[in-house]
């Protein structure tokens, strides 16, 4: 089953914070949408959950006309005044589930998520960890076909973050469970999703694997919120560009600014290519496990980028290539 | 210099609060307390419960005081909670002057507020009514129930609501099973605070109720104006006592529930 938006905008005050969004989610996959804060991720992720409507547009799936995802909200949003157990079977005892039935379920549910012994916990009495899980288990014992997860580990730190990535797939797997997460952590993203929209100022503006964005990103604000690249401004005549480090034949995108991207990884090495970039002094490396993140100047431009680690010296020079045809946007 | 703090805390805290509470107690139970004597000459405990207990006039009073609290506690959170609902999580055209309007009663000086209030009642026919005393007392609570409440609404904001509506929950079941209990904290405080200033209340009593509600501050106060101090300190402490019962109870039963709400 496959969930369709289709030109979803949303207004409100007179601020348009979500513009025509189209996206097709597969069932049974993981979708990341990625954006920088206030770019509307939260906005639209209310409206996948029935907690907001659309100003326009429409959101449906193949069997269901209306459908609804189960949010992992934020903050958690555990009710403060609920044990877990209570927490946990919320939506059964709202829905007027039988109480057999829901306590069936809080066992297996809290077995699957490691939380059995916390039951008789209040929210306040569990850490950050735990608090997720419980987060998780209270939405998936309604068996949702698709689950909505806002920032979901932003309050957690690097080990316990890479243990929950972990987890959720486990989940998603284990679950058959269509899951829509929004992040501004583009690791995060990556770790979790092999499908990833970008989405800034309301628009998506590019959806592909963690691997396309990276090497080809659509525009040059895709390019720059990814981060982890430099941009040297230059003058473009014809299909050539003109800077302090590089003139030659270049790759253009659509109106192209006159900026030269160059990220940090995958792009400038020392093997010979056709492509040849610069020829600079080594200023600064850092050991990133495994690679070296290297500092080169020449004149009064630096340019990171990464190599493998000991291929150069600080204060050396190297002539440097491109690994494909460079690309201005 | 900690220590000078801390001991010139405790003469004020005793000088203002501690030695006048004494001086009450013992105005209550003493007898032939005259000058130049420090202390009463004779104590006497047992005259002060038994008039606590068959006092008709104190126990009408209390009764009083007790229902008109009751009835201003139930009318200004009829008012009052949904008021502050509306004012922390919707926004709505006018939202600016509706938060002044609330606090008009505490703008406008008391007297000027009453003697109108009066007249109006006088329209209505409520002058003299247990309804119209009500009333009275209620319009000068509104303000404070009203911030307590909207304090606590802006706290907890709208966001568990949105959880609970998304878990599949109605309106009434949000209602009932989130906001409500985790507005307990806010509603405790609201009724603390609406029943402690209705039993202190003495001009609008008096004003609006014509006279015919002589709750225990309407009593008390003729007794201090003409130095009948004995009377009027058996009356100030059955007044402390039942502000302070409820107000143990309340902040002890907050204490022991702080996680529901």
């Amino acid at each position: 089953m496959t969930y369709f938006l289709k030109k979803i905008n949303q207004v409100k005050k007179d601020k348009h914070i979500l513009k025509n969004i189209d996206l097709a989610i597969e069932s049974n996959s993981i979708v990341a949408i990625l954006g920088p804060s206030g770019s509307g991720k939260t906005t639209l992720l209310n409206i996948l959950a029935k907690i907001d409507q659309p100003s326009s547009g429409e959101f449906t799936s193949e069997s269901d006309q209306n459908p609804k995802g189960i949010m992992v909200f934020q903050e958690y949003l555990l009710f403060p005044h609920m044990t877990v157990a209570k927490n946990i079977t919320f939506g059964l005892r709202m829905s007027k589930v039988k109480r057999d039935d829901i306590k069936e379920r809080l066992a297996k549910i809290t077995e699957v998520m490691g939380i059995s012994d916390l039951v008789d916990r209040y929210p306040d009495e569990l850490s950050g960890g735990q608090r997720q899980r419980v987060a998780l288990a209270r939405a998936m014992i309604l068996r949702p076909k698709l689950l909505l997860m806002d920032e979901p580990f932003s309050s957690l730190d690097e080990n316990l973050r890479i243990e929950m990535l972990n987890f959720v797939q486990q989940i998603q797997s284990q679950f058959d469970v269509t899951i829509v997460f929004v992040t501004h952590y583009k690791n995060e993203a990556y770790l979790l999703s092999k499908r990833i929209a970008i989405l800034i100022d309301g628009s998506i503006k590019q959806i592909s694997e963690p691997e396309q964005l990276e090497s080809d990103p659509i525009d040059i604000e895709v390019a720059k919120f990814l981060g982890q690249a430099n941009f040297i401004s230059g003058k473009v005549t014809g299909n050539t560009f003109d800077s302090l480090i590089y003139r030659g034949e270049v790759e253009l995108k659509n109106n192209p600014q006159g900026y030269l991207y160059i990220p940090y990884a995958n792009q400038v090495t020392l093997e010979k290519t056709e492509y040849p970039a610069f020829f600079a002094e080594v200023v600064n490396k850092v050991w990133l496990g495994s690679v070296e993140r290297v500092t080169v100047r020449m004149d009064s431009v630096t340019v990171s980028f990464d190599c493998r680690p000991n291929l150069v010296k600080i204060g050396d020079q190297y002539s440097f290539y491109f690994d494909k045809k460079p690309v201005v946007y | 210099m900690k220590n000078l703090l801390n001991n010139i805390w405790t003469f004020i805290f005793c000088a203002l609060i501690v030695i006048p509470l004494i001086v009450i107690f013992l105005l209550a139970i003493g007898s032939s307390w005259n000058y130049p004597d420090i202390l009463p000459q004779q104590l006497e405990f047992q005259n002060l419960i038994k008039m606590l207990f068959t006092n008709s006039e104190l126990i009408h009073s209390l009764t009083q005081s007790i229902l008109l609290s009751l009835g201003t506690i139930i009318l200004t959170l009829a008012i009052a909670y949904p008021t502050a609902i509306l004012l922390a999580h919707y926004d709505f055209f006018g939202k600016k002057v509706i938060n002044l309007l609330v606090y008009l009663p505490l703008i406008i000086p008391s007297i000027a507020l009453l003697t109108n209030l009066d007249f109006v009642m006088i329209k209505f026919s409520l002058n003299g009514s247990f309804v119209g005393v009500v009333i009275a007392h209620t319009l000068f609570y509104l303000p404070y129930a009203i911030k307590l409440l909207m304090d606590n609404f802006e706290q907890n904001g709208n966001a568990f609501e949105s959880v609970s509506k998304n878990l599949g929950a109605n309106n009434w079941q949000t209602f009932w099973n989130v906001t409500f209990p985790m507005s307990k904290s806010g509603l405790q405080g609201a009724i603390l605070m609406t029943y402690v200033v209705s039993m202190t209340q003495y001009l609008a009593t008096l004003l609006v109720g014509d006279g015919k509600f002589l709750t225990l501050s309407v009593r008390m106060f003729p007794f201090t104006t003409a130095g009948k101090y004995k009377i009027a300190a058996i009356y100030a402490f059955t007044f402390l006592i039942v502000t302070l019962i409820p107000l143990f109870l309340i902040d002890k039963y907050i204490i022991r529930n702080r996680r529901r709400g």
